[in-house]
């Protein structure tokens, strides 16, 4: 197995109990080379826990986990100086300036070589150099994250580890740090990012890890697991004349109680009325869909109905609807503990 | 723990202790002469000359850990609450190289504040027309032996800051115990002779307490140093 083969995170099993609450129940997790996983969940799921005991800040009660082949436990001297970290909240030294707080990181991490010209670099990559010796207290919230990126990168690490990286950051910082993200990953940097903020994560990710109570409970890219929950996710439908909601149900064919996708003549859709969603006028309807079942034949339906259909327009299924979806099969689970308290 | 990394942490917190509160460091050197003051007996016999005399050679017991505790509560306390701490834990050092750092950091800065507030206290003595220097033979135990004990004090408020975690309370405690049970060790002190076997064992004791804190911090798991709850 050469060097490549090796995950760079690669966690069996790992649980850790806080008192009476299970942050981490038995989680496997594997990061490879190149790869930009997104690691998502509900507050209290685990997801914090789970960055720290990548960190070596909170040890785990039973498991396995290596980071670049070492164990977290005794290896952080050799792990450290390959990982970059931006943590929630910036993490910030207030009374360094932007310039200070590089340089000192530059030094921590024993940076080869010029080292004022690699915080240059870093200054001008973050779009920092202007405020270079501004205070870090002085900064905006979107350019502390940007200083906080750039002292994640300014030693080239192998695997970035992001919490939470998106929250509350202007549009402009949000639109540079993805373009850097991607720039990144394309070079062969690893990233591990947790985020609550599902469109981001659909645009960036490889891989998603959804997670809950402590959990895993689905894993896929972002397209196995959309296509895992519905087919098309709905439909949106204008009309040429008002319709009723009982005009669309009896077209439909909607009665509570009844098989969701059964390919019968009549088929009820959905044994819930929520379904469908009709626009106070009667002219715009959004349709669930029920898994299975082709965006074609709601169609068929309502024009063998006798409503006249002006736009008719498939809904595709977001990360959000997958998330919520596997979220909601984890609540049913009776086997997983109830729990939502925040892990700190 | 590399030489260039500590150095480089022990500026970070010189830098930042003096820019978050330089004013603290004259305000510390008025606050100890007052104290001294307020507790020196203010008659011209002789053992109130011998004991005016003396408490200069305890001053840095009495100025440096109480410095030191401002500096140790927000390197430590602050940098906890707002998130500081946890970068510096995780580049490949050891938690006891950064602690090492804050305790360094605080007793540089604070060694400064013992020369202001010595500063003051002889300048006192002289406005009074008193009596106030150390013998010279005591001059190497107020650069040297003191500072290294202080130095011992500075380690167990750091070991406190460890062993607690994150407490907002602590940051107030520390510094006021310090002060006012500093001013009483310095006054009891001040009545005691110095020998050279009671200093060797004051700044061993000091340096061994040191030590013990650093391995304790070095082997034991990172959520202490951080600061995170373990429930």
């Amino acid at each position: 197995m050469n060097r490549g083969d090796v995950p760079l995170v690669d966690a069996r099993a790992m649980s850790r109990r806080f008192g009476e609450l299970q942050a981490l129940d038995h989680v496997d997790l594997c990061i490879r080379r190149g790869e930009m996983v997104g690691y998502v969940g509900p507050n209290g799921s685990g997801k914090t826990t789970t960055l720290r005991a990548m960190l070596g800040l909170v040890s785990l009660d039973s498991g396995e986990l290596r980071l670049f082949g070492r164990d977290v436990r005794t290896g952080m001297a050799e792990i450290g100086p390959r990982l970059g970290v931006v943590f929630d909240q910036h993490a910030l030294h207030a009374e360094l300036t932007v310039r200070e707080t590089l340089e000192l990181y530059a030094r921590l991490y024993e940076i080869k070589g010029d080292r004022r010209r690699r915080t240059d670099e870093v200054l001008a990559l973050m779009g920092l150099g202007e405020r270079a010796d501004s205070r870090a207290k002085t900064l905006s919230k979107g350019l502390r994250q940007r200083l906080a990126f750039g002292r994640a990168i300014i030693h080239a690490p192998d695997l970035l580890v992001l919490d939470e990286p998106f929250d509350g950051i202007d549009t402009e910082t949000l639109r540079h740090l993805r373009e850097l993200l991607r720039r990144l990953v394309a070079e062969g940097t690893s990233v591990f990012l947790t985020s609550h903020d599902l469109h981001e994560v659909d645009q960036l990710a490889s891989r998603v890890i959804i997670l809950d109570r402590g959990r895993v409970v689905a894993e896929g890219t972002p397209a196995e697991l959309k296509r895992g929950v519905a087919a098309g996710g709905g439909v949106f439908v204008v009309f040429q004349q008002a319709v009723t909601l009982a005009e669309l149900h009896d077209a439909l064919g909607i009665r509570a109680g009844e098989d969701l996708a059964a390919e019968r003549p009549h088929v009820p859709l959905s044994t819930s009325r929520d379904a469908i969603e009709l626009s106070p006028g009667g002219l715009q309807a959004t349709i669930r869909l029920p898994q299975g079942l082709p965006a074609d034949k709601i169609a068929l339906r309502l024009l063998a109905a006798g409503l006249r259909v002006r736009q008719f327009q498939p809904i595709e299924s977001t990360l959000e609807d997958a998330y919520f979806a596997r979220l909601h099969e984890s609540m049913s689970d009776p086997t997983a503990e109830a729990s939502t308290e925040e892990v700190q | 723990m590399k030489a260039s990394r500590l150095f480089a942490l022990i500026g970070k917190e010189i830098r930042e202790a003096l820019r978050a509160g330089w004013a603290n460091l004259p305000a510390t050197a008025v606050v100890t002469v007052l104290l001294l003051v307020a507790k020196t007996p203010h008659d011209s016999s002789a053992a109130a000359a011998l004991l005016q005399s003396r408490l200069a050679i305890f001053l840095p017991l009495l100025a440096m850990p109480f410095y030191a505790s401002t500096v140790l509560s927000r390197a430590i306390q602050t940098e906890r609450l707002r998130g500081g701490l946890l970068p510096l834990l995780v580049y490949g050092g050891s938690a006891a190289e950064v602690w090492l750092a804050k305790i360094l950091g605080a007793f540089v800065l604070s060694y400064g504040v013992m020369l202001l507030s010595l500063s003051g206290y002889l300048g006192y003595g002289a406005w009074l027309g008193r009596e106030v220097l150390p013998p010279w033979a005591a001059v190497p135990h107020v650069l040297i032996t003191m500072p290294v004990a202080a130095l011992g004090l500075i380690a167990l408020q750091a070991a406190l800051f460890w062993m607690i975690g994150r407490s907002s309370l602590l940051s107030v405690i520390v510094p006021i115990v310090v002060m006012f049970g500093g001013v009483q060790l310095v006054v009891l002190l001040g009545l005691q002779p110095i020998s050279l076997p009671t200093a060797a064992l004051a700044m061993l004791g000091s340096l061994a307490l040191l030590a013990a804190l650093l391995l304790a911090i070095h082997h034991y798991p990172r959520d202490r140093a951080a600061g995170i709850a373990t429930g």
